[in-house]
């Protein structure tokens, strides 16, 4: 029905950090 | 890549034992007969009558459907379930899975059998490796409803949140079922993370754990897979296995296949680090369709790649059967606001497919042994990574039938990701990017990996 948690988001933001599409 | 094509019909070197082998006998504790009987024994001893309808009508393989109906048929099945296989094996198969989606559901509620546990303290326990753990250590609630698991090795119970096993209990509907439980935490964000997997019912108790087990790792195979495709900036190293080597069995069904999807279907080997065989059936997405695939995880290869594509069978048969029940299809509209997990979620291999190696289709070492030494050989494989199976048996039956539940505290299942549920890896597939990133360290983990013993 829903969205990233802060805590969800920092996970993926860490994931994707190399210089990776941008994390909204 | 386009798949070679075989005069099948000529092909007439199909053996009885292969076919045995290939459909998975030496995962089924009684004969066909035996297991037709017991299944239907536990419907009549839960009060309830099975409607049975052959979905691919007349095929083989093909995909059946069961009901399991407790009033009129007009008022609906109270759960129902898919089998796939030979007709018979697909017949007996939905039965089992109707009679274990029943006793894993609302209707078997037990609100004695749980345990309030602070969901910070799960957090903080073996499922601190579980990929939701960061959204139950920020938990508020203090009476999380548990189920106590036992370890397949023996030791102290585990507490296991009822919610990761049981997606209906965090419903709006089931808020009543929460307050007779005295639950007070707040499932909104969790019930992303939940889902069945790691359920089985069987004709005996070991039958059903093998087959939780295997599903466990063969949902753990496909995420990872997930992980690497998309969330790696090196493409994953795809392992396609050339339909050309494939036993006449399951060259069959990759026809069958191919005819009933219109697409080309890839089978590949996507084997993980835990080392139990574990094939994928795939067909690409289109502009209007999504990709379609099906998976089977068995320490037979044979059979893993058997139950791949008759899975894939099933899924699109599936897809114009209408009856209750059936699970929704997959909605990725919600990943639209996070493109990474939205190329997840659309699962296109297109491009790795084309940089896949082919192999040949992998040959056993040896028979399979008996279930309950495959169970130990599969549990034994687990506890040599520092990952304990747990266990919990939902009902056993007079009749033999029983339904459990396993986890691998983890595994992943990230897999969620392709029905369009927000979820995030936990960290064994975070370690997998980091890892990718990091050759010396991608050579290292493979070390972890060994043969599993045939006998």
């Amino acid at each position: 029905d829903q969205h990233l948690t802060q805590a969800e988001i920092d996970i993926m933001a860490d994931l994707l950090a190399a210089p990776r599409e941008p994390v909204p | 890549m386009p798949t070679a094509r075989r005069d099948l019909d000529s092909e007439a070197r199909r053996t009885a034992w292969e076919d045995a082998v290939l459909t998975g006998a030496h995962e089924r504790a009684v004969p066909p007969a035996e297991a037709a009987r017991r299944v239907a024994a536990a419907s009549a001893a839960l009060g309830l009558r099975a409607e049975l309808v052959d979905v691919g009508e007349g095929r083989d393989p093909t995909a059946w459907w069961c009901g399991l109906l407790a009033g009129t048929a007009e008022a609906g099945p109270v759960a129902s379930g898919m089998g796939k296989g030979h007709p018979e094996q697909a017949r007996v198969g939905a039965g089992f899975e109707a009679v274990e989606h029943y006793l894993t559901g609302p209707a078997a509620f037990d609100p004695a059998a749980l345990t309030p546990v602070a969901p910070a303290r799960v957090a903080a326990g073996p499922l601190r490796a579980e990929s939701c753990a960061p959204l139950l250590a920020r938990m508020p609630g203090s009476r999380m409803a548990c189920l106590r698991y036992r370890a397949f090795g023996g030791g102290a119970a585990l507490p296991v949140p009822l919610f990761l096993s049981a997606p209906w209990y965090t419903e709006t509907g089931a808020a009543g079922l929460r307050d007779l439980a005295g639950d007070d935490c707040d499932y909104t964000h969790l019930m992303r993370y939940a889902c069945n997997s790691g359920s089985a019912a069987g004709a005996d108790a070991a039958e059903a754990l093998l087959h939780a087990l295997n599903e466990a790792i063969e949902r753990d195979a496909l995420s990872l897979l997930l992980v690497r495709a998309f969330l790696c900036r090196a493409g994953p190293a795809l392992r396609l296995i050339d339909p050309a080597t494939l036993p006449y069995g399951l060259a069959r069904a990759h026809a069958t296949a191919e005819d009933l999807t219109g697409s080309p279907v890839y089978l590949l080997d996507i084997t993980s680090d835990v080392a139990v065989p574990t094939t994928l059936a795939y067909t690409a997405p289109a502009a209007r369709r999504p990709h379609r695939r099906g998976s089977g995880t068995s320490l037979s290869p044979g059979h893993a790649a058997w139950r791949a594509l008759t899975e894939l069978v099933q899924t699109t048969l599936g897809e114009t059967w209408s009856r209750p029940a059936v699970p929704p299809r997959a909605d990725l509209a919600g990943l639209a606001a996070y493109p990474a997990l939205r190329a997840c979620g659309r699962f296109d291999l297109t491009g790795p497919l084309r940089a896949a190696r082919p192999v040949p289709f992998p040959q056993a070492a040896g028979p399979p042994p008996p279930i309950r030494a495959q169970i130990r050989a599969v549990v034994a494989t687990l506890a040599a990574q520092g990952r304990p199976a747990y266990r919990r048996t939902v009902r056993a039956l007079p009749c033999g039938v029983t339904a459990v539940h396993v986890i691998v505290p983890g595994l992943e299942r990230f897999m969620l990701v392709t029905d369009g549920n927000l979820v995030v890896p936990g960290p064994r597939g975070r370690a997998v990017v980091s890892v990718a990133e990091d050759p010396g360290r991608f050579l290292n983990a493979r070390r972890v990996s060994r043969p599993i013993p045939s006998r």
